[in-house]
């Protein structure tokens, strides 16, 4: 089985094909995605402003980072059903074929495991072993990568 | 003047078809009112969960006021001037739109929200600034005011759905469509 007949297994399943064939439902599931946008920005932003000493700025990074994190993963778990539900209404014919698409998926990959392996890592420690240069770095790198994900996302749904 | 003449008026105005008609210029102002959500509303967020209790509960509410409230305010900014753009792209259509209507109606309650909080418990916030959960007047505006940027997401996304349920250019339509969505009928 190749990518695109496992594409078409998914978006031509009954489950999908129910799901197409009310008006409603897409857009429903996109604004909860837009949701739980709004809450993983939320999440990401009030560590990295932090870490660029723009944010919340007398209190350890990593008691940011803890309570940040409890909220993110719930942003992720709306974000992540309701994104596989748009992604499996048009799988096969227009995400397969879509750059934007692939972009989003790439840029997600590497933001998850920069997130989670190598931020977690840096906010978690104590601040007495770290360097603002470093902090500021891994801030830039998170909030561009985020970006990445959420501008490929957009274009996603543009015309 | 009548709100439907004005719109009426501003779509004929060079800049109104300029924008309606640009391959790019819309689509860009398009995704900036949809990227800029993440700053606005997820900085509010973050606040309100503070003011549940939720998040941050040894960080003075204050504090997260303080630091967070301006990048609320830069977003909402943002959010204002891409809106404005992309209402006059198409006046008409949004004027005529329900949940465009219901959208503002909805802003309008989120304001009023967002002023009396400020107005009235905010005011004591010295009193309860350390507390891991608020007072319960905070709570409740912090929890209203949640459930009205997540409706007015969502009546945002739908706002370009409209045409494929009911439209003022699709009729016969119920009176209540036609009343709500200030159709123009014989």
């Amino acid at each position: 089985m190749t990518l695109l007949d496992f594409f078409k297994w998914l978006q031509y399943s009954p489950l999908l094909a129910a799901m197409r064939s009310s008006p409603w439902v897409f857009p429903v599931i996109a604004s909860v995605h837009l949701m739980g946008l709004a809450l993983i920005g939320g999440a990401v932003l009030v560590v990295d402003l932090r870490l660029l000493g723009f944010g919340l700025w007398r209190q350890p990074v990593a008691e940011i980072a803890r309570d940040a994190e409890r909220w993110m993963l719930v942003s992720l778990l709306v974000l992540l059903p309701t994104g596989i539900l748009q992604f499996m209404c048009f799988a096969a014919t227009k995400y397969y074929y879509l750059t934007a698409f692939w972009v989003k998926m790439a840029a997600l990959s590497l933001a998850l495991v920069f997130t989670f392996a190598i931020r977690r890592k840096v906010v978690m420690a104590d601040d007495t072993r770290m360097s603002p240069v470093r902090n500021k770095l891994v801030a830039v790198v998170s909030l561009s990568l985020w970006s990445c994900v959420a501008i490929a996302g957009r274009l996603i749904g543009l015309p | 003047m009548s709100l439907l003449r004005l719109c009426e008026w501003l779509a004929t105005t060079p800049g109104s078809i300029a924008l309606h008609e640009s391959r790019y210029m819309y689509l860009i102002v398009l995704s900036v009112h949809v990227l800029t959500l993440c700053m606005f509303v997820g900085t509010a967020a973050m606040i309100d969960l503070r003011l549940l209790g939720l998040t941050m509960p040894g960080v003075r509410v204050s504090e997260v006021v303080a630091r967070l409230l301006p990048w609320t305010t830069a977003g909402f900014l943002v959010m204002l001037v891409s809106g404005a753009l992309l209402f006059y792209a198409a006046p008409l259509s949004r004027y005529q739109n329900i949940f465009f209507r219901a959208k503002m109606v909805t802003l309008v309650v989120a304001g009023v929200n967002v002023w009396v909080f400020h107005n009235t418990v905010y005011r004591s916030v010295a009193k309860w600034d350390l507390d891991p959960v608020p007072p319960r007047r905070a709570r409740m505006g912090a929890g209203l005011s949640l459930a009205l940027w997540a409706i007015l997401i969502m009546l945002g996304r739908m706002i370009p759905y409209q045409v494929y349920w009911f439209d003022c250019s699709k009729q016969p339509q119920p009176v209540i469509v036609n009343f709500l969505a200030g159709c123009i009928t014989q």
